[in-house]
């Protein structure tokens, strides 16, 4: 039994690397349209523009009250319907992923931006920094200790989430593993494999996550 | 585009039903969770020796896997060990596998954030340590702890969408059969949208507000 | 000779209440003002308007003749000419003390770093902190800071530079350093508006005092006579409640009891 899994497991083994590269793909590109839409809606938010918040809570409660995977639906549905657009699930799990985590990385950095010192502003303002430069040499540098323990969070819950991505017919690693299963019918490795496939990859994350949410919790 | 309005007001029966799988999945799973919670809690608390080990792995081990992983796991692979479960046993079982974890977090650090000098103050006015659990600790940590329980219930309430893929026949699943059959595609997707935006938009605007309330965790207005 | 700063009518509103009341204030230039007032009269929201930290409603203010109310004012190309130095000091946490004094020349005014360097180790040196060039912030005492804070703004070049009761949140003991770099700017020539409580301070370094309460300017006149002989009552309450605390009696608690 044990020898046999361990050859079945390398025979599948390039099948099962693709589908990975396809959820690490989603995974990652999901992470990086997080982080500069949710970094744009942090800066966006703090700006005071009464108009501008009323539209941005309406994102973001759109994003807290409908599930992801309805979302995903949405979007893998919805998009051809509505705006007979077409494009391929794969790009519809990013785009939902980028979406619903810059709303998450976005309240985060709201809210790191939100807890500096209102002097650090002015005092910014009263040497005749523009707003981007503020932006980017005073506020969200000293924003970064506090939003990044969060935002890590958050790409832990993004990698988790793109699993979802097999219901719209992603072929990631969950679908790869299916249709070993259907060949083998070692459901238990297979199922087994790729559990510990995800926790190594969110465990190493929520770790980093403590570990520097405790460093940084006195600075 | 126009709206099938007459097929839209045909489901609504079907979708009434749909809604109550969903909220009885998603509160029987936050029952269990919680019982799951109290008791992880506790050992952790307490360091339990042994089981509070055992308690971090699981919670560890839940909270960096996708529920989905884990739905699949107990409803196919269980099986073949000879464990066959239901669709919606399989759902509880799995929502409570991680509903349990991340309440289980949500109350330790509610007791933890609770101040040494508490601790201090009420052993220094002669409290037993079970008093001093029971009258200065637990009713602090509760009232610190409610926001993250109720953002976490609200989850676990949304996650319950996760379930349709095994064949639970909550407001996802009765969507996606009702394409399936009748392909009227938008007018569901519509019916979706409104269906969670009632449920789940009244819950996360009181989480806010209840956020806002409880900000310093303070006591008396 | 037209003046430096011109305040015309100015009113300023927090929502329904208006904190500045027509407030008419010229200062020359290399004139030292010093505005003295109670709590919320409006002395620190005149200095933040002038700033373009907040809006002002109504009346004119001008700058070298330059109308600062219109729509075309670019405040940025303002703040440069207008230095101001706060309460609680807002040097930038993240930043050494160099890289605190070079962001606005370097990234705002795009000098050169070798010339804007030099100017701020100069000015650095002259307020006895060269030493702390490279430190952090957090590793300086408050007086320290305020003093950094006040060279920040030294190093911009300014025309005028505010202060906005600068000395209120530091430890007694650090009052007098910075005092006296204000008083250094004083001497040198520069156009000082300040928002103190230190009152020998403000009698010292003072060619006008302002005195305002409830938004209004109630009198202005040189420090010697309204020390000596305020003229409005209101002003000699004010002054009575500071030189109480110097009169008092030595035996004060045998008195009481």
């Amino acid at each position: 039994m044990a020898s046999s899994a361990i050859e079945l497991l390398l025979v599948s083994l390039p099948q099962l690397a693709k589908g990975a590269g396809q959820t690490l793909a989603i995974s990652a590109l999901g992470i990086v349209f997080a982080t500069l839409g949710g970094v744009l809606y942090g800066v966006l938010a703090t700006l005071g523009k009464r108009a501008v918040n009323i539209a941005l809570q309406i994102y973001l409660e759109l994003f807290r009250a409908i599930p992801v995977l309805v979302w995903l639906y949405l979007v893998f549905f919805g998009l051809p319907i509505f705006f007979s657009l077409s494009i391929p699930s794969f790009w519809c799990a990013v785009l939902v992923l980028g979406l619903w985590g810059a709303s998450e990385v976005g309240e985060v950095v709201r809210g790191a931006l939100a807890s500096l010192p209102r002097g650090q502003r002015e005092a910014g303002l009263s040497i005749g920094l523009s707003g981007l430069q503020l932006y980017g040499h005073v506020l969200l540098p000293q924003a970064l200790k506090r939003m990044t323990p969060p935002t890590i969070n958050i790409y832990t819950r993004i990698v988790k989430t793109s699993s979802l991505a097999v219901l719209i017919g992603v072929v990631d690693v969950i679908k790869a593993g299916q249709q070993i299963i259907e060949r083998t019918y070692e459901s238990v490795l297979i199922y087994g494999v790729l559990f510990l496939f995800f926790f190594f990859i969110c465990y190493p994350l929520s770790a980093a996550s403590r570990a520097l949410e405790r460093r940084w919790a006195h600075s | 585009m126009t709206f099938d309005t007459a097929f839209m007001l045909s489901t609504l029966p079907a979708f009434l039903k749909a809604v109550g799988v969903t909220l009885q999945v998603g509160l029987i799973a936050i029952a269990t969770s919680l019982l799951v919670a109290v008791f992880n809690a506790a050992v952790l608390v307490f360091r339990t020796p042994y089981l509070w080990r055992l308690v971090k792995g699981y919670v560890e081990l839940a909270r960096n896997t996708p529920l989905l992983i884990q739905l699949f796991f107990v409803y196919f692979a269980l099986p073949t060990l000879g464990l066959k479960v239901s669709g919606f046993a399989a759902a509880i079982i799995t929502m409570t596998f991680m509903g349990g974890a991340y309440l289980t977090e949500v109350l330790r650090a509610g007791v933890e954030a609770v101040p040494r000098a508490q601790l201090e103050s009420g052993r220094s006015i002669g409290l037993s340590e079970g008093q001093l659990l029971r009258h200065v600790i637990l009713p602090q940590a509760g009232i610190l702890s409610l926001p993250a329980l109720f953002a976490n219930f609200i989850f676990l309430l949304k996650e319950t969408t996760v379930v349709s893929a095994v064949a639970v026949p909550e407001i996802l699943y009765t969507t996606k059969n009702y394409i399936a059959l009748y392909y009227k595609t938008y007018e569901m997707l519509a019916v979706l949208t409104l269906l969670c935006v009632l449920l789940f938009l009244p819950l996360s605007l009181l989480l806010r507000h209840l956020e806002r309330r409880l900000q310093h965790g303070q006591f008396g207005n | 000779m037209s003046a430096l700063i011109e305040f015309q009518g100015f009113n300023k509103f927090f929502g329904e209440h208006q904190v500045l009341k027509g407030v008419d204030l010229q200062v020359q230039a290399g004139e030292v003002v010093v505005i003295l007032g109670p709590s919320g009269c409006g002395k620190s929201t005149l200095l933040r308007c002038l700033n373009g930290l907040e809006e002002a409603h109504g009346g004119s203010l001008r700058l070298d003749g330059q109308d600062l109310l219109g729509p075309g004012t670019d405040w940025r190309q303002v703040r440069q000419r207008v230095g101001m130095v706060f309460q609680s000091y807002h040097l930038f946490g993240h930043m050494s003390v160099i890289d605190n004094l070079l962001l606005g020349p370097l990234k705002v005014q795009k000098r050169e770093r070798a010339e804007a360097q030099a100017q701020a180790e100069a000015l650095l040196a002259r307020v006895g902190l060269l030493d702390k060039r490279d430190a952090f912030p957090r590793q300086l005492s408050g007086g320290q800071q305020q003093r950094i804070a006040i060279v920040r703004s030294l190093c911009m070049n300014p025309q005028v530079m505010l202060f906005d009761e600068v000395t209120a949140a530091l430890d007694p003991e650090m009052v007098k350093e910075v005092l006296q770099v204000i008083q250094g700017l004083a001497r040198d020539g520069m156009t000082l508006l300040i928002v103190t409580h230190e009152m020998a301070f403000a009698r010292a370094v003072a060619d006008r005092i302002v005195f305002m309460e409830a938004g209004r300017i109630l009198e202005q006149s040189d420090p010697e006579s309204f020390f000596s002989q305020p003229r409005t009552a209101r002003a000699q309450q004010f002054l009575d409640k500071f030189s109480f605390v110097e009169s008092l009696p030595k035996t004060l608690h045998k008195e009481l009891s």
